[in-house]
C-alpha cells in the first residue's frame, strides 16, 4: 500500500507517528520514506529517566538508519492539537499558509501507534476523550493531503465509555436492519471489548475524516496480544481529499463497516476472528477482505472459503 | 569564603605523617586524588572551547580517529546528534574514554591526542551521551555525562566553601550501561542533550556551521573540481594516512547539506611540492597550491579558499592568512590569487589545543623557515604568472590594434603617418613583452611583431610615394593639360598622406624629412584631441592651409 502511495505521488514518504525507539516500523518501510517526524515523551518527575532514555535511543535509531528526521517531544495528542511540541517545534513538513490560518501538516504515513508507550491521558478536551479529539484534529490538519493513516490502540484504556456513546449515536442513523449487530457491539462484556473498539473507531474515523473532506477506505482491523498480555486493535485506513469541499462520502456504507471483520493475529498469522457480531454474513466478509493490505487478502479469503464454508 | 576553601584543601590533603625526618633533604609526597579539584574541568572546557563549534570538531574528530567515512551532524530540538559509522567503541574503550587528560591514541596517527575533547560539550549543554557499537560484540555501550549536575554541585560547592575533587564529581556524575544493539552496525552516536538556549542559537546557524566545517574539518572535494583527483592522489601518496569524511548537515528543519569543497572555477592544474626538512632532507610537509587561471584574485565568493592554510591529518590549523606573510611583492596580493594546503606531516609539529597554532618548538621554526622559502617561490611563481598575463594582454591589444592597421591598409584608407606612428608604438611594446610572455604565446608574439614589421614597411612606402607623386606633380605642374585635371586632383587629396607639410610645399616651401615628421606629430596631437575625418579635424587643418596660403601663397 506504501509503496503504490510513494508511486502515486513521485517521492518518498514523510512519516509522522511514535515509531518508538526501535523504530521497527520505519525500519520496515525505510524503502519508501524520505523524512520521520518522530514523536515521543518527556515527562518530568520519577519519569524522566526512562523518557530521556527512550529518546536517546530513538534517536540513536533514527540516525544509525540514516534517514533524515525530527524528533518532537511530548504527548502526540498534545502535538497534533497544538501544532507544536513542548519545546515548540512544529512538524517540519506543514503548510502554514492555508486560507484558513490553519496551520495544516503534510504527511503521507500517520502512525498513531498508543502501545509505543505514549500513556493515556484521560483530561477531557470538549467533552470527548482527549486522543479522539486529537485524531479528529488530525484530519483537520491532513486536509488536502492523501494519507494512509495506522491506528493501534489499546482495549484497556479509558476510550470505552467514548467508544460505547459513539456507537450509540451511530445507532440512530444506520438502518434498522443494522442496529442489532451494533446493539451487540454496545452490549459486549469486558473482555470482548476490541470488538466494541473495532465498531466504533471505524466508525468515528470515517466520520471525522469525511467532515474534513476526506474519502476513506477503512481495512478490516486487527487485534493482537501487546506488551504485558494487553490486547491491541490496530486500524489502518487510507485516506483521499475530495475535490468537492462539501460533500465527501466513502464508498463504503455504515453496512460495510459494521461488517467488516475483525481480524485477529496469533502465531504469525492474520485469519479472522472466529467469533463475530450476531447474523454476520461471512459471505459478504469473504468479498470485504479482498483488498486487505499486504497481500493478505487471498489467505484470508481461502481461510474463510474453508472455515465457513463460503464459496466465492 | 577564599580563605575556607584553602584550609578545607589543605586540611585533606597534607598528611601529618609525611614530613621530612631530616631537615635539608627532599622528599616526594603522595597527591591524593582529592587534590585535583573539579574546577579544572570548566576552565578547561570554557577555556579551550570557546566556541561550540569547537567541541562539534572535537566530537568529530574522535570519529575521524574511528575510522569514520561518513559523519552525520543533525541538530532536532535543543539536541546536537553526531552519528558517524567509525569502527565504534566496546565498553572497555569507552570507560577509558571517559578519562580526564589522558589517552592512549598515538599523536602520529590520531588527530586527538589530549584526552579532553570528549569534555568539550561540557559548557554548552546538561547531559551528554555516547551510545557506541563495536564490530564483534554483543551489547552497544552507553556512556553518560551528567553535565547539569556536575555544574549545579560545583556551584553548590563552591556556595558551601567545600572544594570538590575531579574524581568524585567524574564518579558521581558519569553512568555506563550495556544495551541491546537493534541493527549491529558499528558506529557512535554523540548527543548533546539540552544545549543551552544561547549556544543553540549558533548552532541554528547552518550556514556558519556549514562555513566552519569546510573550513577546518577534512571533507572531501566536490567531484565536479576538475584537479580533485590529482590533488587527492598526490595527498594519498605522501600524506600518512590521509583521509576525508562525508559530512552530512541536517541543522535546517528538514534540509539536509552535503558538505564538501567547492569547486572554484578557472584554477589552474596543481602545484605540488614536498617541504623537506633542511638537515635530513626528510619531509616535513606536503603542499599543494592552484593558481586563478584568470590571472587576478580568485574570486571573494570563495574568500575562505584565498591562500594557503595548514593542516595536520586534514584538521585545520589556525586561518587561511597564517602564510601571507610570507608574499613579499605588492603587499601580498598575489597570495589571494593561490589556493592551497600544507600538510604538516612532521610529527614534532603538533598543533596547540586551540588548533589556531602550533606549539612553540625547534621542529615548528624549522618548518616555518622552510615554508617561508615555499612561499617565497610560490610568490615569484605568481609574480611570472601575473607578468605574463599582463604581456597576454597586451599582446592580445596589439593583436586588435594590427588587425586595425591591416585592414586600413588594405582598404587604403587612414593617415599613413598615424598608422606609422601607432606601428612604430606596436613594435615597441612587442618587443618589450617578448621575453614576458607565456611559452604558449610566444609564437604569436612573433608572428605579430613580424606583421607590424610588415605593415610598417608597407606604410612607410606609401609615405615615400606620395612625397614623390607632390614631387613630380609640382615640378610638372606647368605642362599639365588643363581637361582630366580636377578627378586627378581629388584621388590624389585622398591619398595625401601629409596634409600639413604638402599644404606648405603647396606654396612653394620645400619640406625636409625631419620638418615632415613634426607635422606627423602635430597632426598625431591633433588627431589625439580632435578625431581624423571629423568637420572640426578637417576645419583646423583647412585653418592652417588657408593661412599659410595666406602668408606665403602666391599674388594672383
Amino acid at each position: 500500500m506504501l509503496r503504490e502511495l510513494r508511486n502515486k505521488k513521485g517521492r518518498p514518504l514523510r512519516y509522522f507517528g511514535m515509531p518508538g525507539p526501535a523504530i521497527e516500523d520505519v525500519r520496515d518501510w525505510s524503502k519508501e520514506l524520505g523524512f520521520v517526524t518522530a514523536i515521543d515523551l518527556l515527562r518530568s518527575g520519577s519519569h524522566e529517566e526512562g523518557d530521556r532514555e527512550r529518546l536517546r535511543r530513538l534517536k540513536h535509531s533514527l540516525m544509525e538508519q540514516g534517514i533524515a528526521y525530527q524528533v518532537l517531544r511530548g504527548f502526540v495528542e498534545d502535538v497534533i492539537l497544538r501544532g507544536y511540541d513542548i519545546d515548540g517545534q512544529q512538524p517540519v513538513h506543514r503548510n502554514e499558509r492555508d486560507p484558513t490560518g490553519i496551520l495544516r501538516f503534510c504527511y503521507d504515513i500517520v502512525n498513531l501507534d498508543f502501545l509505543g508507550g505514549a500513556g493515556y491521558r484521560s483530561k477531557a478536551v470538549t467533552g470527548q476523550p482527549k486522543r479522539l479529539t486529537a485524531i479528529k484534529e488530525l484530519f483537520r490538519r491532513q486536509r488536502g493531503t492523501e494519507f494512509v493513516f495506522l491506528l493501534t490502540l489499546n482495549v484497556r484504556n479509558t476510550i470505552d465509555t467514548a467508544a460505547c456513546e459513539h456507537l450509540k449515536q451511530w445507532r440512530t442513523r444506520v438502518d434498522p436492519t443494522l442496529q442489532s449487530a451494533i446493539d451487540w457491539y454496545v452490549s459486549v462484556n469486558a473482555g470482548k471489548t476490541k470488538y466494541r473498539l473495532k465498531a466504533a473507531i471505524l466508525a468515528f474515523v470515517q466520520r471525522m475524516a469525511e467532515d474534513e473532506g476526506f474519502v476513506v477506505r477503512c481495512y478490516p482491523p486487527v487485534a493482537y496480544g501487546g506488551t504485558a498480555n494487553a490486547t491491541m486493535v490496530h486500524f489502518v485506513f487510507r485516506c483521499e481529499p475530495t475535490l468537492d469541499p462539501f460533500h465527501s462520502i466513502s464508498s463504503q456504507s455504515d453496512d460495510d463497516l459494521v461488517r467488516l471483520p475483525l481480524l485477529c493475529f496469533e502465531s504469525g498469522v492474520i485469519q479472522p476472528e472466529l467469533e463475530q457480531h450476531t447474523d454476520f454474513d461471512w459471505k459478504h466478509c469473504h468479498r470485504a477482505v479482498a483488498d486487505a493490505p499486504n497481500g493478505f487478502g487471498p489467505s484470508l479469503q481461502s481461510f474463510i472459503e474453508e472455515r465457513f464454508t463460503v464459496t466465492p | 569564603m577564599k580563605r575556607r576553601i584553602a584550609k578545607q584543601t589543605q586540611e585533606a590533603t597534607v598528611d601529618a605523617q609525611a614530613r621530612p625526618a631530616a631537615p635539608g633533604e627532599f622528599m616526594n609526597i603522595e597527591v591524593n586524588p582529592a587534590d585535583i579539584g573539579a574546577d579544572l574541568l570548566p576552565i578547561l572546557s570554557r577555556g579551550l572551547y570557546t566556541d561550540p563549534f569547537h567541541a562539534i570538531r572535537e566530537y568529530v574528530q574522535n570519529s575521524v580517529d574511528s575510522g569514520a567515512a561518513v559523519v552525520r551532524i543533525k541538530l532536532t530540538g535543543n539536541s546536537i546528534v553526531i552519528r558517524d559509522d567509525g569502527g565504534g567503541m566496546s565498553f572497555d574503550d569507552l570507560v577509558k574514554a571517559r578519562r580526564f587528560g589522558v589517552s592512549e591514541k598515538d599523536p602520529t596517527e590520531h588527530v586527538g591526542f589530549r584526552g579532553i575533547g570528549i569534555y568539550s560539550g561540557y559548557d554548552l549543554c546538561d547531559r551528554l551521551v555516547i551510545t557506541t557499537y563495536s564490530r564483534g560484540d554483543t551489547m552497544q555501550s552507553v556512556l553518560e555525562f551528567n553535565f547539569a549536575a556536575m555544574k549545579k554541585r560545583l556551584d553548590a560547592d563552591k556556595r558551601n566553601g567545600v572544594g570538590t575533587p575531579l574524581h568524585d564529581l567524574l564518579k558521581k556524575h558519569t553512568r555506563f550501561k550495556i544495551e541491546p544493539s537493534l541493527t549491529k552496525i558499528p558506529g557512535t552516536t554523540v548527543e548533546l542533550e539540552e544545549v543551552s538556549s544561547y549556544h543553540i542559537r549558533s548552532l541554528r546557524d547552518s550556514d556558519a556551521l556549514h562555513k566552519y566545517i569546510l573550513r577546518n574539518l577534512p571533507v572531501d572535494f566536490d567531484q565536479q573540481f576538475e584537479h580533485w583527483d590529482t590533488i587527492k592522489k598526490y595527498l594519498r601518496e605522501h600524506v600518512p594516512g590521509y583521509r576525508t569524511v562525508k559530512m552530512i548537515l541536517e541543522i535546517r528543519e528538514g534540509e539536509t547539506r552535503h558538505v564538501v569543497r567547492p569547486t572554484i572555477p578557472q584554477l589552474d592544474a596543481p602545484a605540488t611540492r614536498l617541504i623537506k626538512a633542511p638537515g635530513d632532507g626528510a619531509t616535513i610537509a606536503v603542499l599543494w597550491a592552484c593558481l586563478h587561471k584568470k590571472r587576478s584574485r580568485i574570486p571573494d565568493a570563495y574568500e575562505d579558499y584565498h591562500g594557503f592554510t595548514y593542516r595536520t591529518k586534514g584538521f585545520a590549523v589556525g586561518d587561511s592568512g597564517r602564510m601571507q606573510l610570507f608574499f613579499r611583492h605588492g603587499g601580498s596580493t598575489l597570495y589571494a590569487w593561490y589556493t592551497g594546503e600544507v600538510y604538516v606531516v612532521d610529527d614534532r609539529v603538533i598543533p596547540n589545543t586551540e588548533r589556531d597554532d602550533f606549539e612553540a618548538n625547534a621542529a615548528y621554526d624549522v618548518l616555518k623557515s622552510q615554508i617561508k622559502l615555499a612561499m617565497e617561490e610560490l610568490d615569484d611563481a605568481g609574480l611570472k604568472f601575473q607578468s605574463e598575463g599582463r604581456a597576454a594582454k597586451k599582446l592580445k591589444e596589439s593583436q586588435r590594434k594590427l588587425r586595425d592597421i591591416e585592414q586600413k591598409v588594405a582598404d587604403k584608407i587612414g593617415d599613413p603617418a598615424i598608422m606609422f606612428s601607432a606601428l612604430e608604438d606596436i613594435i615597441k611594446d612587442l618587443k618589450l613583452q617578448r621575453t614576458k610572455l607565456p611559452a604558449e604565446l610566444k609564437d604569436e608574439g612573433k608572428a605579430a611583431e613580424k606583421l607590424a614589421s610588415d605593415l610598417r614597411a608597407q606604410v612607410h612606402k606609401t609615405i615615400m610615394d606620395g612625397q614623390k607623386r607632390r614631387t613630380g606633380r609640382d615640378t610638372g605642374s606647368s605642362g599639365r593639360a588643363g581637361g582630366g585635371g580636377a578627378t586627378d586632383q581629388k584621388a590624389d587629396e585622398e591619398q595625401r598622406p601629409l596634409r600639413l607639410a604638402s599644404a606648405v610645399e603647396e606654396v612653394g616651401i620645400q619640406v625636409s624629412e625631419p620638418i615632415a615628421k613634426v607635422f606627423a606629430l602635430i597632426e598625431e596631437v591633433l588627431a589625439a584631441v580632435l578625431r581624423p575625418g571629423t568637420r572640426e579635424f578637417s576645419a583646423v587643418l583647412e585653418g592652417i592651409e588657408s593661412g599659410l596660403s595666406d602668408e606665403f601663397g602666391a599674388e594672383d
